[in-house]
């Protein structure tokens, strides 16, 4: 099984999904240029936490427009597995691959501390490990995590259960204190808070993210089983 | 088609709207006479009704191929008709001038015939009662002329916009377009669509080398017969001649983006919190934004901005959360 961790100038977190990847799964990963357009075969994608593009119009707004990111969106569209994490949220929303925008936290503030969330679809392919309801505990490390769509928009969302991850509590002004949501098919799924940085729990591959990896890790061997 | 009198929507001095079987639309009939001076002159011109539809159908055409929204539908059932979407007319008359002919001369007292450093843009008032008396920006908006989707400036860029085609295909043909008259209004969208009729009674059109008058001003001054010369007009508009609209040229733009009005822009907020923090208490409102200043490449200025429509709607602001107002004009005009 191979992962793909798209590297934008500027992008930051990639190290940690490639990571999760090869230390914690022990499958294999690749980096993808922004520049080239080959996915190289990958299982899945994950856009990772950073600054792309210096952050430079709004955040995710320029990344959209790198020629891998147009392979990305096929790749999408075929309903294979894209995972984008804090920018890479940002990436999927400017994107249109998922709806909404993320906005500046309301307090004006870098956030970087631990959150609570909870889980609210364990039917993903990303959260069938976990629990439903259950409460995590993520980093988060951002300035514009702040989730904003019109009411139509947000009440399609939690009509159809696309909410996937909740801030227990309102931490940067999010409609909803939504944390993480994916797209109607599920293949698509974009989160603020980093489970990536939370894989270790006292030198175990334990920690409160690691599910998400093994939930995801085991969809695509059920789809490579069935194909 | 039989026609009712009660089908008759308006009758004007040149024209009968008549309603159309077709829901939003109307059949436009051109009237067989001339008027000028605001009525005083009058005279019935049998076939003149039928060169200024097919004249005026050819215009609109010509800006559909450009892309500029006007209401032109289809040619109509009779010579003397055109099929139009039914718009809810602005009342008023926009005049672009490139040349100084006509009423220009005597209010600001240029020379007959001189050519302006740049297209001109005059507003009047619809109203016969008054005259038509000229309106400016305040004017209009104390009387509620406009309806709310439609700015003054982008009624003065889509005019600026009409002028370059017509400038330039009336120059492929050897013949200047010193100025004309257009009447817009919007439909049922709010869409700003160009409507009237571009017949030779609103242009002011003139042979580049011999000064020939095309247009009604031979009417006006007596000075030639006006179907012959109506006649003269349209065949060299038939010429099959290439639009000298194929050279890129560079067009500035100004996008401004902000954040949309049921959108907490916490950004603003600071901001108005830092000014009364420093004493600056009557200040209760502040909207930060952004600016982009762009100069862009194409054949026309419709081009530019339908170009630039999407480059502001796509990349330069995310609909989402915000808005964006778009500033185009020739080189110089902004930048």
């Amino acid at each position: 099984m191979k992962f793909g961790i798209v590297v934008f100038p500027g992008s930051n977190c990639e190290r940690d999904s490639f990571d999760a990847a090869v230390r914690a799964l022990n499958e294999e990963a690749v980096y993808l240029w922004h520049q080239d357009t080959d996915l190289q075969g990958v299982d899945a994608v994950i856009l990772p936490g950073g600054f792309s593009y210096g952050d430079y119009l709004r955040s995710g707004a320029l990344a959209r427009f790198s020629p891998m990111l147009n392979s990305v969106r096929t790749f999408a569209e075929q309903g294979r597995p894209v995972l984008g994490i804090c920018n890479g949220f940002q990436v999927l929303t400017e994107s249109h691959l998922l709806p909404g925008a993320l906005t500046r936290n309301t307090s004006l503030q870098f956030l970087c501390r631990q959150v609570a969330l909870t889980v609210e679809n364990t039917k993903t392919l990303y959260t069938h490990q976990y629990t439903q309801g259950q409460t995590i505990t993520l980093p988060i490390a951002h300035a514009e995590g702040n989730y904003f769509a019109q009411p139509d928009t947000i009440k399609q969302l939690e009509d159809n259960h696309q909410v996937v991850f909740r801030y227990a509590e309102d931490v940067n002004g999010s409609i909803n204190r939504i944390a993480g949501i994916c797209n109607k098919a599920g293949n698509v799924l974009g989160m603020m808070p980093h489970p990536e940085r939370n894989l270790w729990k006292q030198t175990q591959w334990t920690g409160e993210g690691r599910p998400l990896f093994d939930s995801l890790y085991t969809s695509i061997l059920k789809t490579l089983a069935s194909v | 088609m039989t026609t009712t009198a009660s089908d008759v929507l308006i009758e004007g001095k040149a024209k009968i709207v008549r309603q159309d079987t077709t829901a939003h639309q109307v059949r436009v009939i051109f009237k067989d006479c001339a008027t000028a001076f605001n009525g005083e002159k009058f005279s019935e011109i049998p076939g003149k009704g039928e060169l200024n539809a097919k004249i005026s159908g050819m215009l609109f055409q010509l800006l559909e191929e450009h892309h500029i929204p006007t209401c032109f539908v289809a040619l109509g059932e009779s010579a003397n008709e055109l099929v139009y979407n039914n718009l809810t007319m602005i009342p008023l008359e926009v005049v672009v001038r490139n040349h100084a002919y006509g009423s220009v001369c005597k209010r600001f007292g240029f020379e007959q015939g001189m050519a302006f450093k740049q297209p001109l843009v005059e507003y009047f008032l619809k109203n016969d009662a008054a005259n038509d008396p000229q309106i400016t920006e305040s004017m209009i908006q104390e009387r509620g002329s406009l309806p709310a989707s439609i700015s003054l400036s982008l009624l003065e860029r889509r005019a600026l916009q009409i002028n370059e085609i017509f400038v330039a295909f009336f120059e492929a043909r050897g013949i200047r377009c010193a100025d004309f008259k257009l009447e817009f209004g919007v439909d049922a969208q709010g869409v700003l669509m160009l409507g009237d009729e571009l017949s030779p009674d609103n242009f002011r059109l003139r042979d580049v080398k011999t000064a020939q008058v095309l247009d009604k001003d031979v009417f006006r001054l007596d000075l030639a017969d006006l179907i012959e010369t109506y006649q003269t007009l349209l065949k060299r508009m038939e010429a099959p001649t290439k639009l000298a609209l194929d050279q890129p040229r560079t067009y500035w733009a100004q996008v401004f983006v902000k954040s949309r009005k049921n959108i907490l822009n916490p950004e603003s907020k600071a901001i108005l919190t830092s000014l009364h923090n420093v004493g600056f208490t009557s200040v209760n409102g502040l909207q930060a934004g952004k600016r982009f200043e762009v100069q862009i490449e194409a054949n026309t200025m419709m081009a530019a901005e339908r170009q630039l429509l999407k480059i502001a709607e796509d990349v330069l602001s995310n609909p989402v959360i915000e808005d964006f107002e778009l500033e185009l004009g020739l080189s110089g005009g902004v930048s």
